[in-house]
């Protein structure tokens, strides 16, 4: 009961934390929505989608001034102008019975070494930022799918379609690596 | 090793490359940017943001410590009315309490002054079954509490007190309620299924009375007519 009540008073206030990533993004944010919507008014909206997200999710948030946060924050913001443009949910569907392909033993005896790494790395950085940034989510950041679909303002079937297709795309053009 | 195996280990493989691939393209982006100067309107929309931004974590908290001091408090009571309850006489009014609020007693409540002086405590059965003779007589300011016996198990037990400010309370849960007049007088009447003990009430001449009795209704309507 203590604890609940010194959390009304002592813990850092959200607000605080809200301002300081405004302050401390709100550049990085606009320029980065104007690269994609090559409109400022449209970028303005962006940026402010985007800290209405933020701010829902704001105890999510440690530490303000980090490259995770950072990385976080280019997401949610490159996420939301894509969303603005709205051509990317159309005709995204899996069927219900697909599930993320499996990884092979063979394919992951070749991964468990520093070549193997190094291929991977490419197959990451080559991937689409739409499916890379719901990855990162959530494999970088622990966020569930539901999770995901809350942050983002996404339909639940098109983040399961995007975990499923980029990790497909990843595992195949890693085969293709292998073979050359 | 199994495919879920291989999969968990891809997946932290992934998620290492992927951390790799965010590190690099924050730090690949300019720390020098130039600052853009945004719209009156977006910031009116930024500090709307910025005030709910709390409201959502206290309102939580408030909310859990309403909770939790709602929930301590009901379980303090419950403990004490638990406690309470082991004693008779606490027990005794809350079943009645319950009985009352589900219909399982019929009440009598004879309210205001009856005008009367004194209280007269002479009254008896001007008939008494065969068999049957008087034993206990319990006298007190405003009651009189007599028990005639049969020599067996059997008894009459007639109550009679003073009217004013009085409540009789008549069990219902097993028995049979009857209500009717006769000569005037307006009788209660409650046959027991179970023990076989009936129970005849009325009011008259500012008093009430009681008789419980393993007889019939025809008897019991045959005393309370011939007391005196």
């Amino acid at each position: 009961m203590t604890e609940l009540c010194l959390a009304l008073i002592d813990e850092p206030s959200d607000r605080e934390k809200f301002n300081d990533i405004y302050v401390l993004y709100r550049d990085l944010m606009f320029y980065k929505a104007l690269s994609i919507l090559h409109n400022e008014a449209l970028a303005e909206d962006a940026v402010q989608e985007s800290f209405l997200k933020i701010a829902k999710n704001i105890s999510g948030i440690s530490e303000v001034d980090c490259s995770k946060t950072r990385a976080f924050i280019v997401i949610i913001v490159r996420n939301t102008s894509l969303d603005m443009i709205k051509t990317e949910h159309i005709g995204e569907t899996v069927s219900l019975d697909e599930d993320v392909p499996d990884v092979s033993a063979d394919m992951l005896e070749r991964l468990i070494s520093k070549e193997g790494y190094r291929k991977l790395l490419d197959a990451v950085n080559e991937l689409d930022d739409i499916y890379s940034d719901i990855l990162t989510l959530k494999y970088v950041y622990g966020y569930s799918n539901d999770d995901i679909t809350r942050l983002l303002g996404m339909p639940k079937r098109t983040v399961e379609s995007r975990i499923y297709r980029g990790k497909k795309m990843l595992i195949e053009k890693l085969e293709g690596y292998f073979d050359e | 090793m199994n495919k879920n195996a291989n999969n968990a280990i891809f997946d932290i493989m992934l998620a290492e490359a992927l951390k790799e691939r965010c590190i690099s393209e924050v730090s690949g982006i300019d720390s020098e940017l130039p600052e853009h100067e945004f719209s009156a309107d977006f910031g009116r929309r930024i500090k709307r943001i910025s005030r709910t931004v709390d409201r959502g974590r206290k309102i939580k908290c408030a909310g859990r410590i309403i909770r939790k001091t709602v929930m301590s408090a009901a379980a303090a009571l419950g403990i004490v009315f638990c406690l309470l309850l082991t004693q008779p006489t606490v027990f005794a009014s809350v079943e009645k309490i319950i009985k009352n609020s589900l219909s399982f007693y019929d009440i009598f409540m004879y309210k205001g002054d009856t005008g009367a002086d004194s209280f007269d405590n002479s009254k008896t059965f001007g008939y008494i079954p065969e068999g049957y003779a008087i034993r206990t007589v319990i006298y007190n300011s405003q009651s009189v509490y007599q028990v005639y016996e049969n020599g067996s198990d059997a008894q009459i037990r007639f109550k009679y007190g003073s009217a004013e400010n009085s409540v009789i309370t008549q069990e219902k849960d097993g028995r049979t309620a009857e209500t009717f007049a006769k000569n005037g007088v307006t009788y209660h009447y409650y046959g027991s299924h179970q023990y076989g003990k009936n129970t005849l009430l009325w009011y008259a001449e500012e008093c009430y009375y009681q008789i419980d009795a393993e007889l019939e209704k025809d008897e019991l309507v045959k005393i309370a007519e011939n007391i005196r």
